[in-house]
């Protein structure tokens, strides 16, 4: 088995889908989060892309969350069962990633409080816009792939649970019954379950 | 041999990508580009996440450029020999298309000439930045990976030669002479000339 070190902030944040990949598949990690103690300053250069998250791998470190998680995903079976499956499971991470949570980033950048309330608007209008589509792309029955679960539910779950969550206007589910039936499904998972009840409490 | 139709616009954009990738493996499918003959309002609704380029394999549909490029490379073993050379090269294909491309699209999404030039600036900092990043994921001698020319390489190349061109200031590579070898070694590949001898010339 690999040895796992997972670098990141004190919160759920970008790390967090990996913290509930390892907590699934029950791998053990070192869960090491810069704060006081370990100041991200000191670590911010020799990070790769001098970004966190960062995965170290039997001592090689690697960057980009999605990235991170992928491999996480393919090493521990939740990524997909075909090469196809893959593919789709991959869409879905993507359109979460770059056609949804993109767009917050310019909510966060922006300081003028009219031009923040409309841009608010409009994130919750495309938020529910693209829940639509990943709808379509639900296969299984309270998964997103036929095969059942993967990464690609966990990161849907993280999406909604953990970046949207209660910071904006709530997203009726009613209209999209089969991200409902994949968010309880994560919800219901034993393993997240404990996971949640254990991480330390954090702002974000 | 599946059947493949990447369906996109007439221009190189985000479907160049795919495009490269099926010429180096001198795999043949459909290139098929909305235009006056195929107007992209009557695929819209249906296409995978309302988005293109979308790809179509033996008839069924997937969305997200990088995704699609990502199962092509795989299938065409252009995406790493070992799942921790995939990993890496999901890395560079991240960067570039978070760190990097978010904020040169940052630019075009902008008509006021003064923000504009506020946001080239930025955009071209930003990329310069990035650059001294991507350096140092670069492990083989003219490739992102050791064990020779992947996706990432191509990535890479139709970042720096198509989507950042000339539409902004100039990157000096000298201060990167690993991206320069690996931009250089893309376009002396006999095939990526060949397809860029005979696509279609397109303004994007």
């Amino acid at each position: 088995m690999p040895s796992y070190k997972l670098y990141y902030g004190k919160g759920k944040g970008l790390g967090e889908l990996s913290r509930y990949l390892f907590a699934i598949k029950q791998q053990a990690y070192e869960d090491i989060r810069f704060g006081d103690d370990l100041k991200w300053e000191d670590h911010k250069a020799s990070a790769p892309y001098g970004k966190m998250p960062f995965l170290e791998v039997d001592g090689q470190r690697f960057g980009q969350s999605a990235c991170i998680a992928r491999f996480l995903a393919n090493q521990f079976g939740l990524a997909g069962k075909t090469d196809l499956e893959k593919l789709k499971a991959d869409g879905i991470i993507d359109c979460i990633h770059k056609d949804i949570l993109s767009k917050f980033m310019s909510l966060y950048m922006e300081k003028d409080e009219e031009r923040k309330a409309n841009i608010k608007k409009d994130l919750i209008t495309n938020t529910a816009e693209m829940y639509k589509k990943l709808e379509e792309q639900a296969e299984g029955d309270n998964t997103f792939l036929k095969s059942g679960l993967s990464w690609a539910d966990v990161c849907f779950f993280n999406f909604h649970c953990d970046f949207y969550g209660d910071r904006f206007d709530k997203i009726d589910l009613a209209q999209t019954p089969k991200l409902k039936k994949i968010i309880d499904n994560v919800a219901a998972n034993q393993h997240i379950k404990n996971w949640i009840a254990k991480r330390p409490e954090s702002e974000f | 041999m599946p059947h493949y139709k990447l369906y996109y616009a007439n221009g190189r954009g985000f479907g160049e990508l795919s495009r490269y990738l099926f010429a180096l493996a001198q795999q043949d499918y459909e290139d098929i580009r909305f235009g006056d003959d195929l107007k992209w309002e009557d695929f819209k609704p249906s296409a995978p996440y309302g988005r293109m380029p979308f790809l179509e394999i033996d008839g069924e549909r997937f969305g997200q450029n990088a995704s699609i490029a990502r199962y092509l490379a795989n299938a065409f073993n252009l995406g790493g020999a070992t799942d921790l050379e995939k990993l890496k090269a999901d890395g560079v294909i991240d960067c570039i298309q978070k760190d990097i491309l978010s904020k040169v699209s940052a630019v075009f999404r902008v008509s006021d000439e003064e923000k504009k030039a506020i946001l080239k600036k930025e955009a071209y900092d930003n990329t310069v930045e990035f650059y001294g990043k991507l350096e140092e994921q670069v492990s083989g001698e003219n490739t992102f990976l050791k064990s020779g020319l992947s996706w990432a390489d191509i990535v890479f190349y139709n970042f720096h030669t198509d989507l950042y061109a000339d539409r902004f200031d100039a990157i000096d590579l000298s201060p990167t002479p690993k991206l320069k070898k690996v931009i250089d070694n893309v376009a002396q590949n006999e095939h990526i000339k060949n397809w860029i001898s005979k696509r279609p010339v397109t303004q994007f």
